[in-house]
């Protein structure tokens, strides 16, 4: 009998995937045969079915996000516990083969694809002539592969657990560090100082455009954000993993970034990866609008209104990042006058 | 162009299966202003509850489109079209009611869901029976009414909760004349609130009481005076 986290995910992705294919059977009509004022009945059938299929789509959103959020506990907090030899999710996604990365890889990408139609939507609906009906049913087509591979790998990967040996979870995390000590690249000890400075031109650049209106308007300020977003975040990732994570731990050389996760570490891995999250959801979603508010003039100020709310949050999610991952430095530095290592 | 009110522009609808023969509307244009009551007159079956339904947004017009206080409601998708379609109360030529519902309940299903409080939907139901003639009947089956009772509870449908809009189908249809009184006394206050009136009969014990008038014949509208 499967754990009661791994049924969850799986009837929460099952459900997910039903919805998104329902969805995209009402996007495919609208997308194909959409004639906006038309006074054909078929006209107004379709609209109907744009609601239904926007209907759909929210929900399986709604039910995927909890199938992932679900499925990190699972790997990360529930499952170690249950794969012999598991310390953490690294020991699981060990004993998943090459299907745990994929389905994660799949699920990031399908979270980014429902998230640009979750957007695409809000900003539809604020026009009555619905401007972006069709571009949305796109997304929604666009997400159905998306989902289904992420839903089929975790199946696979969930499967893969079923009688499997015990595994050797820190000699991945071991091996890897004698690899890097090992190997002639540069030894990265610039990349610290520059997350630290992306982080703060993110902050000041994400909280100009929430304070001044006319930063956020100017033409590819929110492209620049997404940019800028785009190389910070694993960089910081490997900063997290690499140098900050020995602050959490209080040793060294571990640098496995599932043990954040592990409630003997607070779980600080929840909100620290979650804020990289909300940083790439919301800098991709501030380009995009920025996008779709050149190309239609009418939606300029819920596109503004958008791209001002994300920028926010990206400045929000930067500084928790930067408060929960150097925050244990600090104090570690402030307690006993030195860094470690 | 007017940018209060309801305004026909340039509407034209063919019945479906007619594309070669005369529109039933044929580019019409007209303005309804706020506060006046409007009314379209025309012997029967010349297109005048067809003219309401595409007011109301019910139908959409094949060429042209309806303006409400400058927005083009007619071209909007039906999610925003609903969404509108609430500040109008139309009152229908032959009512439709759930039978299985009082006549309170009936009168005050379309305020159910906008309404936070059900004891307000109840007092504007009341309020518009009354206000309507139907007091009497609240408590009965629409099954069990006569045919002016339930034109009256029509109206009273119509009127409750105060539309911006009110359009009204052969609203004195089985009145007599204390009964088209009524109608008249509701609309005029409907009017003296702002709400735009537009009222669809061929009754002329109605015609003293309109402000504006139009004459619809043969697909297309006159002013009448």
């Amino acid at each position: 009998m499967p754990h009661p986290i791994v049924l969850a995910v799986v009837v929460l992705d099952s459900l997910s995937v039903l919805l998104i294919l329902a969805a995209g059977l009402d996007a495919l009509a609208v997308v194909l045969s959409w004639a906006p004022a038309s006074p054909t009945a078929r006209q107004v059938r379709l609209e109907r079915r744009a609601e239904s299929a926007a209907l759909r789509a929210r929900v399986a959103t709604f039910l995927f996000l909890a199938s992932t959020l679900a499925f990190v506990l699972a790997v990360a907090s529930v499952l170690p516990g249950i794969v012999p030899g598991a310390m953490c999710g690294t020991g699981v996604l060990q004993a998943m083969g090459g299907d745990g990365p994929q389905a994660f890889a799949l699920r990031m990408a399908s979270v980014g694809v429902l998230g640009a139609w979750h957007l695409l939507d809000r900003l539809d609906r604020t026009r009555p002539e619905a401007p972006l009906i069709t571009v949305s049913g796109r997304a929604i087509l666009l997400a159905i592969p998306l989902v289904t591979m992420a839903v089929w790998r975790t199946l696979d990967a969930l499967r893969g657990l079923e009688g499997q040996g015990p595994v050797d979870c820190c000699s991945v995390v071991y091996d890897g560090v004698r690899n890097a000590g090992t190997s002639a690249e540069p030894d990265g000890t610039w990349l610290l100082p520059a997350v630290l400075v992306g982080a703060a031109i993110l902050v000041a650049l994400g909280g100009a455009m929430a304070a001044v209106p006319r930063v956020a308007r100017r033409p590819f300020t929110a492209q620049a954000l997404a940019i800028l977003a785009a190389g910070w975040i694993p960089a910081a990732a490997v900063v997290l993993v690499r140098d900050l994570s020995s602050y959490h731990y209080g040793v060294l050389a571990h640098h496995c970034p599932w043990c954040l996760f592990a409630g003997r570490h607070g779980a600080v891995g929840y909100p620290l990866f979650g804020a990289l999250a909300v940083v790439a959801l919301d800098a991709g979603g501030a380009a995009l609008a920025g996008t779709i508010g050149r190309r239609f003039p009418q939606l300029a100020r819920p596109v503004a209104d958008r791209v001002r709310g994300a920028a926010l949050r990206v400045a929000l999610a930067v500084l928790v990042f930067l408060v929960l991952g150097a925050g244990p430095a600090l104090l570690w530095r402030i307690r006993n006058g030195v860094w470690m290592g | 162009m007017s940018d209060t009110g309801l305004v026909l522009d340039r509407v034209t609808v063919r019945r479906s299966g007619t594309t070669g023969a005369r529109p039933t509307l044929d580019g019409l244009s007209a303005a309804f202003p706020p506060g006046a009551i409007c009314a379209i007159q025309g012997p029967t079956g010349v297109g005048k509850s067809t003219l309401l339904h595409v007011l109301a947004s019910l139908l959409r017009p094949d060429e042209g489109r309806v303006l409400a206080e400058g927005q083009p409601v007619s071209s909007w998708i039906a999610a925003h079209r609903d969404r509108w379609r609430r500040q109008v109360g139309l009152g229908l030529q032959v009512p439709v009611f759930l039978e299985g519902l009082t006549v309170l309940e009936n009168v005050m299903a379309p305020r159910i869901p906008l309404e936070r409080d059900i004891r307000a939907a109840v007092e504007q139901a009341h309020a518009a029976l009354e206000a309507a003639g139907a007091a009497h009947v609240a408590d009965r089956h629409p099954s069990s009414i006569s045919g002016g009772e339930r034109q009256r509870v029509g109206l009273a449908r119509a009127l409750v909760g105060a539309p911006r809009y009110l359009l009204l189908d052969e609203p004195t249809a089985h009145q007599d004349d204390a009964g088209v009184m009524r109608v008249v006394d509701a609309v005029q206050a409907a009017a003296r609130r702002g709400a735009v009136v537009v009222v669809a009969t061929h009754d002329a014990r109605l015609s003293g009481a309109t402000d504006l008038g139009w004459r619809l014949d043969d697909g297309r509208l006159a002013e009448a005076r």
